[in-house]
């Protein structure tokens, strides 16, 4: 801290003001001391400071949307394990909107949270800033970015479109599609999708089938439109993979509709192991990413980073790994 | 450690007192300015530490700070019903500047209560709750308070400040009258356990209040797996013992399950069973055959209780309680009854 003081040419107090955000130091001050900061690279460290005490009990949370039962089950999983502790989660929700995501980074940090946790590694160049500036613990989920801001806890959501991809090409599927939405906002979402397409590519197969229909969160009715889409153009498509298990249990319907036998007609999958995959009929093939562990893992790294007796050592990087739930929709013809 | 902070939480001059020094050292220590020493400061912030006191500053930045909040309580996370809600309220909101804090409450009152009182504690502008079932120590902070309080989802004639939601009664009583003209007279519901969900009860009151004049008796069946699908599917299995000839469900997503089973009997929907929903969610858009159900105006009562709300917080009366009309969508799983 003495040398960002020296740097800026202030006293260590303020330097330490300007970190708390009390309002005591000028707007111009401030920014003379975070550019001296950002260039030595310095990260305030509330705990050790004599900030410690200044514990407000809650953990700030911001997910695309609670209007999806993925990061329904996190988010339930997360707020029990944060609870044991004492912990209150602070959530908003940016409607996988960048620019929403960071303006309610703003104001959560005004609100002093002991942590924060951010969905995703995608985040506008302000948003990073606060972030690597608040001074509090910063997990990003559901992701496993190249370049973390802090702790991380996730999967590559590319990576989980291999294995599904293999399995239907193994199953005797060529002509394979993939339904999503708009990806502007929902860059996990595109992820999966560059995943399928690297993964055909690896098997020597066109990934043209990509319809793109609706704004995240994708509807079921958006699935259904996305297969009407795709058969126009490909009537003989084999196998289709839904972005979420929403969009693939439209997709499912929509191919009962056209009198298209499924799994002997054309093969369904999806993503995110939704309770509705095991309950169609028939029962759907998934990547299941496991949320609820997610939630509790990113409880647990909180509990052990703030109130752990030997807290870990510098930024973890928790992996969990997604299951691939074979089910009747593409058991092999 | 994480001690729970009591009420008012400790004032300076206890950490004073039980650390044996001045009221201007603690100070001093807490905001790491010189004039004490190193041992002193070490001392006085254990003693802090165990009180679990709050600096002042921290303390008024919070309260001041938190005056464009509002905390939120839903029952649970796993319902796309109050996603549309939070939609609904969305907009308003931000509009106006308030950012919300949300949590669940497992339909659990003490819980509620719990997460409501510490949230009292940072001072928000409101509160909005959702149901009518509310620890009777947190309705009366908040009637004492005079926090802002909206009630959500359900129709209260008394509320506690200002209320925007549906009759769940009037709403099974309305589709209960459409299902007994088709000619229905074995009715079940599959929904939770009596006791769990005020709505689910006050639905299955509606439902009795039209079969019952009829002399139709109504089968409830109580189902608690978080999996609605699940839940609909073995509620159904259950019922069917009783060779019913329609089943209302607690939601749609329970009816599909429902219909799910009938199809794995061999039961023809809705030649054999008629099949009714609640809600109209997305599966109802997509399914090959039209499910009847009932529309409940999510959004729409979350646009009209953020308003209320906020003419509330600004100090302006808006209607005390509202109850929202729901509609029925009247679809190809129920049919006329030949008689």
């Amino acid at each position: 801290m003495k040398d960002v003081a020296d740097a800026a040419g202030v006293s260590v107090m303020t330097v330490s003001r300007a970190f708390r955000r009390d309002g005591t130091v000028s707007a111009e001050t401030k920014a003379k001391i975070l550019r001296a900061a950002d260039a030595l690279g310095y990260v305030f460290d509330a705990n050790a400071s004599t900030l410690r005490s200044q514990r407000t009990g809650f953990v700030a949370v911001i997910i695309p949307t609670i209007d999806n039962p993925n990061f329904a089950d996190t988010l339930g999983a997360l707020s029990a394990g944060l609870e044991t502790q004492g912990l209150q989660m602070l959530l908003a929700y940016s409607n996988y909107n960048m620019e929403e995501e960071e303006r309610l980074l703003a104001l959560l940090l005004q609100r002093k949270p002991e942590a924060i946790v951010v969905t995703g590694g995608h985040h506008t160049a302000r948003a990073r800033r606060l972030l690597q500036n608040a001074g509090i613990p910063v997990v990003e989920v559901w992701d496993l970015p190249p370049d973390p801001i802090d702790h991380v806890v996730g999967f590559s959501n590319a990576a989980t479109m291999d294995a599904l991809v293999d399995h239907l090409v193994a199953s005797g599927r060529r002509k394979i599609g993939f339904i999503g939405g708009d990806y502007s906002g929902d860059t996990r979402g595109a992820d999966r999708r560059r995943g399928f397409a690297l993964a055909m590519e690896r098997h020597g197969l066109p990934a043209l089938r990509l319809p793109s229909v609706g704004t995240p969160p994708i509807t079921m009715r958006d699935g259904a439109a996305g297969l009407a889409r795709l058969l126009e153009a490909y009537p003989d498509t084999d196998a289709v993979i839904g972005v979420s298990d929403g969009a693939a249990f439209g997709a499912l319907t929509e191919a009962q509709r056209r009198g298209l036998r499924v799994p002997d007609d054309i093969a369904v999958a999806g993503f995110g192991g939704y309770d509705i995959s095991e309950m169609a009929i028939p029962a759907f093939t998934t990547v299941d990413p496991l949320p609820r562990a997610i939630g509790t893992a990113t409880a647990d790294l909180i509990t052990a980073v703030l109130r752990g007796d030997a807290p870990p050592n510098g930024p973890q990087r928790v992996e969990i790994s997604p299951k691939l739930r074979l089910r009747a929709s593409t058991t092999p013809r | 450690m994480t001690r729970k902070r009591t009420k008012a939480g400790p004032r300076i001059n206890e950490v004073a007192a039980a650390a044996g020094v001045s009221v201007m050292s603690v100070s001093r220590a807490m905001r790491g300015v010189e004039g004490v020493s190193a041992a002193t400061r070490e001392r006085i912030q254990e003693v802090a530490r165990q009180l679990n006191y709050v600096p002042n500053s921290s303390a008024r930045a919070l309260s001041v700070a938190n005056a464009d909040l509002i905390g939120i309580s839903l029952p649970t996370f796993a319902n796309d019903v109050f996603g549309d809600v939070l939609s609904g309220m969305r907009g308003t909101f931000e509009q106006a500047g308030y950012s919300s804090v949300i949590d669940t409450t497992e339909y659990d009152p003490d819980m509620e209560l719990a997460w409501a009182e510490r949230l009292l504690s940072w001072r928000p502008a409101a509160m909005i709750l959702s149901g009518l079932d509310h620890h009777p120590a947190l309705v009366t902070r908040l009637r004492e308070r005079r926090v802002p309080t909206l009630e959500i989802w359900d129709h209260a004639p008394d509320p506690i400040d200002i209320c925007v939601g549906i009759d769940h009664r009037a709403a099974g009583a309305l589709i209960g009258d459409h299902v007994a003209k088709l000619g229905y007279t074995r009715p079940a519901f599959v929904g939770a356990p009596p006791g769990r969900d005020r709505r689910a009860d006050a639905r299955v009151a509606g439902l009795r209040d039209v079969f019952g004049p009829l002399g139709a008796k109504l089968i409830v069946q109580g189902e608690s797996d978080p999996n609605a699908f699940a839940a609909g599917a073995l509620g159904t299995t259950r019922v069917l013992e009783h060779a019913p000839d329609v089943i209302f469900y607690l939601n749609d997503n329970m009816a599909f399950g429902g219909m799910m089973i009938c199809q794995r009997q061999g039961l023809d929907v809705p030649g054999d069973i008629g099949i009714v929903g609640y809600n109209a969610l997305g599966i109802t858009r997509v399914l090959p055959v039209q499910m009847t159900t009932v529309r409940t105006p999510r959004r729409a009562m979350g646009r009209m209780g953020a308003r209320h709300l906020l003419a509330r917080i600004k100090g302006v009366r808006p209607e005390r309680s509202v109850a929202l009309p729901v509609t029925i969508v009247e679809g190809a799983t129920t049919r006329l009854q030949s008689r």
